[in-house]
């Protein structure tokens, strides 16, 4: 994988991020290319649901190494991100060494690698193969335990009191994600490569829909991904519907085998997008099923429009 | 300006100038960037200098701007110059005839730089009214040179009454253009020029001063404070202090569980400090000199209120007048408004923090804990300012946290002298926008800085 790396190009990427069906502009392949060259960890913000663990994920594929994930939450501290001794184990070895007459055992016997538990930094540094190693949504963890990450992130190495330092055989491609609940440090974000993702287009998210679910029509996507647009710019939502509740409501809307929105389906099917009381109450009040439709439509319209301009291929609306 | 490194360096002094954090090992990583990529596709380089210099989502569209600007085409290159070059001596003509119209018998008159600003702007009308009062003082009978520290006050004084008429966006204006430049003609009319699109991108309401507010407007500021409040209670569900790096062991519930396994302590038992969860008393300003805001106010009082359960609001002009039965959850926002503007009897008073203040502790002291974070929400401009201090440091000493949110402009801060009085007891921030409110809020407000 080093001399993958080594002789990598972003079109070598490009190729890498489409065949894992991650749709990408050259932004977003120029950043994590220069990541990657640069053995520097990558700093993802956005809003939740625009696809920034997604990339660990495709990284992991792509280059056909192990996927190493932190899930970082409140009160997460060194025991549960680097090691843990495996204290019962150690009690059984001591209580069998007294059993054992023969036996007689020293500290380093009981403080040795088989009684360590790793944890994903512990495993991330120790792999034998470079892997990918997420740390996913640091802003949810206490400023304590992020000034100890940044120390690992800069020398990737570990003191064990008991075994000594560890030193990573290889530089773990490291992908942190946060969705800015919380001002990260700017110590830790000069050690990062920065990327922010946004919403899509609605072209790009028109792409993605037609590149996860190939059985979504032309017309369909190009509706959903329009209306999905419209209510994230029009009305002001407590939680915005991120890709991925659109891919669910495409989902959805193909299992009840539509091939255009209309009123009904999306009154049925409006709970996969907005998943909060006010939020609905904002779009009933604000817009409306018959008021989405209706943007959707005229939204369309011009698009095909401007398509029946480059080409007489069909694209009604 | 003819390497690439000179570049890199120049582009680097003009983030800086606007307000983007770089430091030298992120300027070193953009260089490396640079040796990694192909220098001759825009976008590539563009990414790469993007990736390595800009870490935070708002600093991208004053990094847009200045790129945009600064890596152009060599005659694109002369004609901003030409533009800049006419500007700049268009601004020089003005302070020229500034200094010539400020004059006292002849002689000109020491007036601070900002101030000069301030008349630049002025409209001809009001600037003819200044010359008129020079030129009468200065022919007046009696009349001698050691007058003109009188009149230079007295002009000083009119000028700083124009200064505060000015909105936080012409106040804006005149900082940028105050703003030391760099020196380099190339580098300094792209700051300019990028400071003046503005760098801030993003939903415009969020930068928009909550005093010119619309009506219609209101619908969406409130949905937006309840979405940034939410991030509040994330923030004070947090323990106060970290617990210790390990969980504390439970020796008690230990030593019984492992009985079963005489007295070895194979399986332990751990306990964790209980999270605290802050009290909040919210004390909004709704003076005579608050009313321009209300429109913020009273949804970031609605919002706090609807996603927090303990929490307590209250309003003020020359009392306290408490007001959360108004705010219950699931209440109608314009319902609540209506409400309690026709039923307060402080809605556009006097301002008396001091009264309110005192009323919050003797009246209401079982809220005053140390687990209270005590949000004030005033533009700072009320009656007995030294009684004032001294009851806010009586409280600071009962609550976890004061936090001051001003709605004036920082800019003006140093003309109201109450404010370094009421800063020593509490965190004072600048706070007329929700850019300014989502930053706050963003912060460890429970923990003191």
């Amino acid at each position: 994988m080093d001399d993958q790396l080594k002789t990598l190009t972003t079109a070598e990427l490009k190729i890498a991020f489409e065949a894992q069906g991650y749709i990408s502009d050259k932004e977003l392949l120029t950043t994590i290319y220069l990541a990657l060259k640069l053995e520097k960890p990558l700093l993802i913000e956005g809003a939740p649901g625009v696809g920034k663990t997604e990339i660990a994920k495709v990284l992991s594929n792509a280059f056909n190494t192990e996927l190493i994930r932190l899930q970082c939450y409140e009160g997460l501290d060194e025991n549960k991100a680097l090691y843990e001794w495996n204290y019962q184990r150690q009690l059984i070895k001591i209580q069998m060494s007294r059993d054992t007459i023969s036996q007689d055992i020293s500290e380093h016997d009981v403080f040795s690698p088989e009684y360590l538990l790793e944890r994903p930094l512990l495993k991330a540094i120790r792999a034998e193969k470079r892997a990918v190693l997420l740390i996913d949504e640091i802003d949810k963890t206490d400023e304590e335990f992020e000034a100890f990450l940044f120390e690992i992130l800069s020398d990737f190495q570990i003191s064990i009191p008991e075994l000594g330092t560890v030193k990573a055989k290889h530089i773990p491609i490291v992908i942190l994600t946060s969705n800015h609940d919380r001002e990260l440090s700017e110590g830790l974000r000069r050690r990062c490569v920065y990327l922010y993702i946004d919403y899509p287009s609605i072209d790009k998210e028109i792409n993605i829909i037609r590149t996860k679910i190939p059985e979504a029509t032309e017309k369909l996507a190009l509706q959903i991904a329009t209306a999905v647009n419209h209510l994230r710019h029009s009305l002001t939502l407590n939680k915005q519907p991120s890709i991925a509740e659109t891919l669910d409501w495409t989902r959805s809307l193909i299992a009840m085998h539509a091939d255009y929105l209309d009123s009904t389906l999306v009154k049925q099917t409006m709970g996969l997008l907005l998943k909060n009381r006010d939020d609905m109450l904002a779009f009933q009040k604000d817009l409306g099923v018959d008021g989405l439709c209706a943007a959707v439509k005229q939204a369309t319209a011009t698009k095909n429009q401007a398509c029946l301009c480059h080409s007489t291929a069909s694209c009604e609306g | 300006m003819n390497s690439l490194a000179d570049n890199i360096v120049g582009f680097i002094q003009i983030l800086r100038q606007l307000g983007v954090r770089i430091s030298t090992a992120e300027t070193i990583d953009a260089v490396d960037s640079l040796t990694i990529i192909d220098n001759f596709d825009q976008d590539e380089f563009r990414a790469a200098l993007k990736s390595t210099l800009v870490k935070h989502a708002e600093d991208q569209t004053a990094f847009n701007q200045a790129f945009n600007l600064f890596f152009v085409p060599p005659e694109a290159k002369q004609e901003q110059q030409a533009a800049w070059d006419s500007k700049q001596q268009l601004d020089l003509e003005q302070t020229k005839q500034a200094e010539e119209e400020l004059v006292f018998q002849g002689r000109p008159l020491e007036i601070p730089d900002d101030l000069k600003d301030v008349y630049k702007q002025l409209p001809e009308q009001e600037k003819q009214r200044l010359q008129d009062f020079l030129e009468k003082t200065s022919t007046g009978n009696n009349v001698k040179e050691s007058f003109q520290p009188v009149v230079e006050n007295l002009l000083k004084s009119s000028l700083s009454f124009w200064q505060r008429q000015l909105s936080p966006e012409d106040l804006a204006q005149l900082a940028a253009a105050r703003r030391q430049l760099l020196g380099h003609d190339e580098l300094d009319h792209v700051v300019d020029s990028a400071a003046g699109l503005g760098g801030t991108g993003g939903n415009p309401l969020l930068y928009k001063n909550m005093q010119d507010i619309a009506e219609h407007e209101i619908p969406q500021v409130t949905a937006l404070i309840k979405r940034l409040a939410s991030r509040l209670t994330t923030r004070i569900s947090r323990r106060f202090r970290m617990t210790g790096r390990r969980k504390l062991i439970d020796i008690r519930k230990s030593i019984r569980r492992n009985m079963r396994y005489g007295g070895i302590m194979i399986s332990l038992k751990y306990k964790t400090k209980k999270i605290h969860k802050p009290n909040i008393v919210v004390v909004c300003d709704v003076s005579a000199s608050m009313t321009k805001y209300v429109r913020f106010t009273l949804p970031l009082l609605f919002g706090l209120s609807s996603v927090a359960k303990n929490i307590e609001s209250f309003i003020f002009a020359t009392d306290l007048e408490k007001v959360t039965d108004y705010f219950r959850y699931g209440a109608d926002f314009a319902q609540v408004t209506e409400k309690l503007i026709a039923n307060s009897s402080q809605m556009g008073q006097g301002t008396n923090l001091f009264v309110a203040l005192s009323s919050l502790e003797e009246k209401h002291k079982q809220l005053l804990t140390p687990s209270t974070l005590l949000f004030i929400i005033s533009d700072a401009n009320t009656l007995a300012p030294l009684e004032t201090a001294s009851q806010l440091s009586i409280i600071s000493k009962k609550v976890k946290r004061v936090l001051w949110l001003n709605t004036q402009p920082k800019e003006r801060w140093p003309q109201n002298s109450a404010l370094p009085l009421f800063a020593k007891y509490c965190a004072m921030f600048e706070c007329y926008s929700l850019a300014h409110l989502t930053k706050i809020l963003s912060l460890n407000l429970t923990r003191q800085s």
